[in-house]
């Protein structure tokens, strides 16, 4: 394995595990935590391919300072629904929210 | 310098537009909903002008990064008119709390800022920020629902299948710029076909898709639709299903076009996807009582029906989505606006709430009429003849099974469709339903749709012709 | 695998070992040394020596939160000035200024909207 696939390799891992964590968890908090560690996995890919593959030496870094600022407004909207969601339900847990159906 | 700025005129408008209504939002005092709703119908008509006006310009801006082509201003033109007929019919705003609507009015401005710029943008990064813009504003719309129980639930379904769906996009984007090793879309679009058949092409482009697959309700990521137009306020779920649908159109066809037409493993999963989402959303809409609902079902339908055009990868095949979409969001107009007429207080309406809308309101009867049967694809409608392009768009392809399939899609349809037409034509109105009163800019605005479906369904030509070449501008080299 | 690579995870053994070491030790110690019985308060919540009241599960007001998501979005934000300094005053310094002016004049509109509605007004939200 040489470095780059080490690099894909963990990234890909970090995905995987945040996917498992927004389909499976329960709390909305660990929800939002797993999405960061989505784009993380992005970021990481990202930083991978622009040390190890492309002419350009910042184009990834910019993208990864990109998904870390737009991470954090999202987080923000995020976490303002949670707080809205909360005052409804006295909850944070997603089984409370399943009115909507049909 | 000025030539830059007369070229970025439509954007800078509605940024100018939203620092208005930001104004209005810190503005002291009682809340003034006119003075909002009519400051915001006079920006969005001129800005809806001006767009208009600037469908002919061309040019690269921002490094290259930004390109005005036939392409993005046709859809500019488009969003920014149904910025404006979104607010047209927001004039009774019951759903949303007098002191929140210069924000609701703000985020659909921005939310159309985003989509603008996502037309436009030929570079990853800044389809990205743009889609995310867009985005975002939704998120903060859907829960501001006043006096309901549902819409923060509706909201935070919409917020995390939305993150996830652009954290996954992000992933694809990454492995793209792996395989291209650049984010401008012109010069991965000379590489990428020959690289179409390496997995990680495949899969990146696959996971980029998804992004878009949310903004349009594509199957596997379609679960939010039902209950976002159920728990968002009427007139927020009706730029959801019209404005946000039709930027999602264009920058799928936009990365599509990317990968040269050739990947069949691409095809595969479209083709699954489109069988899936068709068949799943026609059936499940059947059994619906609530207006919206069934509307977010047969959404998901549509976006099979696009996904149709989209696949068949011919310069034909993007001019009839691009025919599809302008119908898509007249026709859905047409619907929400009779929706928000009907309901008083902003509630949701049921479909048994119709009986007898022709005794009650001829007009929106009327309207209401062509609006299901567009959505429907019966002529002399624009649904029809969008649908009609694009099926021979796949026939010329050679997916005639596919159209089969389609077809015998939009006769079930056919079925929920025609029970809305029964219940405001044959079923008697309920007992003590009083006429509903249509104000005059409303009975305009009915004239006005009218006069646009039957014009998209029996004289295609002109529109079409430009999509043609608004097509050829995609297929290009950027 | 190389030298070069092998030296590098060498160092994050290190510190993975040390920093399991930081944390494993003082448990280890309190298991040895730490008298066994349970009585009346040992298992009371410690909150710094006093006497715990009430549950920990009231509502906070509301001000908190919002400090904290506002907190959120300027901290990142900042981010985005790094990659102006490498750029800045390379070529046009005049549009670089006026730049930059745009946009942390856009930041302080979210400072103004917050302020506006009141999130600043500590009075208000207390009460």
């Amino acid at each position: 394995m040489n470095e780059l696939q080490v690099y894909l390799f963990v990234a890909l891992i970090l995905f995987c595990l945040g996917l498992t964590g927004v389909l499976q968890r329960r709390s909305l908090i660990a929800m939002l935590i797993s999405v960061e560690l989505m784009l993380n996995a992005a970021s990481l890919n990202f930083m991978a391919f622009n040390r190890f593959l492309t002419p350009e030496p910042a184009v990834g870094q910019i993208v990864t300072l990109f998904i870390i600022g737009t991470a954090a407004a999202e987080a923000a909207i995020g976490l303002s629904i949670i707080l809205a969601v909360f005052r409804r339900y006295q909850s944070i847990d997603i089984e409370r929210a399943r009115e909507l159906k049909g | 310098m000025l030539n830059q700025v007369i070229l970025f005129l439509p954007e800078l408008f509605f940024l100018f537009m939203a620092l208005v209504l930001f104004g209005l939002t810190v503005a002291s005092g009682e809340p003034k909903p006119r003075r909002d709703y009519h400051t915001a119908l006079v920006l969005s008509a001129i800005g809806a002008v001006i767009t208009l006006g600037s469908i002919g310009a061309e040019g690269h801006l921002f490094f290259k990064a930004y390109r005005l082509d036939l392409f993005s201003q046709l859809f500019k033109c488009f969003l920014g008119f149904g910025l404006f007929l979104v607010i047209c019919i927001s004039s009774k705003l019951d759903g949303i709390a007098e002191r929140h609507h210069p924000e609701f009015y703000l985020f659909l401005t921005t939310s159309t800022l985003g989509m603008m710029l996502l037309v436009s943008a030929v570079e990853l990064i800044t389809l990205f920020v743009a889609l995310e813009l867009s985005s975002y504003s939704l998120y903060i719309l859907v829960p501001m629902r006043k006096g309901s129980d549902h819409d923060s639930e509706a909201g935070i379904k919409f917020f995390f299948i939305g993150a996830m769906a652009s954290a996954t996009m992000l992933f694809g984007m990454s492995y793209i710029y792996g395989v291209c090793h650049t984010t401008y879309l012109a010069e991965i679009m000379t590489t990428l076909p020959q690289l179409i058949h390496t997995p990680g092409a495949v899969v990146g482009m696959v996971l980029t898709l998804c992004g878009l697959f949310f903004k349009l309700a594509v199957f596997p990521f379609h679960n939010w639709a039902p209950d976002v137009y159920e728990g968002g306020a009427n007139q927020v779920v009706a730029f959801v299903a019209t404005v946000s649908k039709m930027a999602g159109m264009a920058i799928l066809i936009r990365l599509v076009a990317l990968t040269g037409g050739d990947s069949t493993y691409l095809m595969n999963v479209l083709i699954i996807l489109a069988i899936v989402g068709m068949t799943l959303g026609n059936l499940v809409a059947i059994k619906q009582k609530d207006f919206k609902r069934l509307l977010a079902y047969s959404s998901i339908a549509h976006a099979g029906y696009v996904l149709l055009g989209i696949l068949s990868m011919s310069e034909i095949g993007y001019a009839s989505v691009i025919y599809y979409a302008l119908a898509y969001l007249i026709l859905n107009v047409a619907c929400f606006m009779v929706l928000v007429t009907m309901s008083e207080k902003g509630q949701n309406v049921k479909i048994d709430d119709f009986s007898g809308l022709y005794k009650r309101a001829p007009l929106l009867a009327v309207t209401l009429l062509l609006g299901v049967f567009g959505l429907a694809g019966l002529p002399p409608t624009g649904g029809f003849t969008g649908k009609f392009l694009i099926f021979i768009a796949a026939i010329e392809k050679g997916y005639l099974w596919l159209v089969i399939f389609a077809m015998v899609n939009v006769t079930i349809s056919l079925y929920y469709y025609i029970g809305v037409v029964k219940a405001a034509y044959l079923n008697p109105p309920a007992e003590g339903s009083e006429p509903i009163r249509i104000s005059i800019p409303l009975r305009l605005l009915n004239y006005a749709l009218i006069i646009v479906i039957l014009w998209l369904g029996l004289y295609p030509s002109t529109l079409f012709d430009q999509a043609k070449i608004a097509a050829e501008a995609v297929l290009a080299v950027l | 695998m190389d030298a070069f690579l092998l030296k590098d995870y060498f160092f994050i053994l290190l510190f993975l070992l040390v920093g399991i070491g930081f944390g494993a030790v003082p448990l280890i110690l309190s298991v040895l040394i730490s008298p066994k019985t349970i009585g009346r308060d040992t298992l009371k919540t410690y909150e710094s020596g006093m006497i715990p009241f009430g549950s920990a599960w009231v509502q906070f007001g509301v001000s908190y939160y919002l400090f904290a998501l506002i907190f959120l979005a300027f901290d990142v934000d900042v981010l985005y000035l790094f990659p102006v300094l490498l750029a800045y005053g390379k070529d046009f310094v005049i549009r670089d200024f006026v730049e930059l002016c745009i946009f942390v004049g856009i930041l302080a509109f979210a400072i103004i909207y917050a302020w506006r509605k009141g999130v600043f007004d500590w009075k208000e939200l207390t009460g």
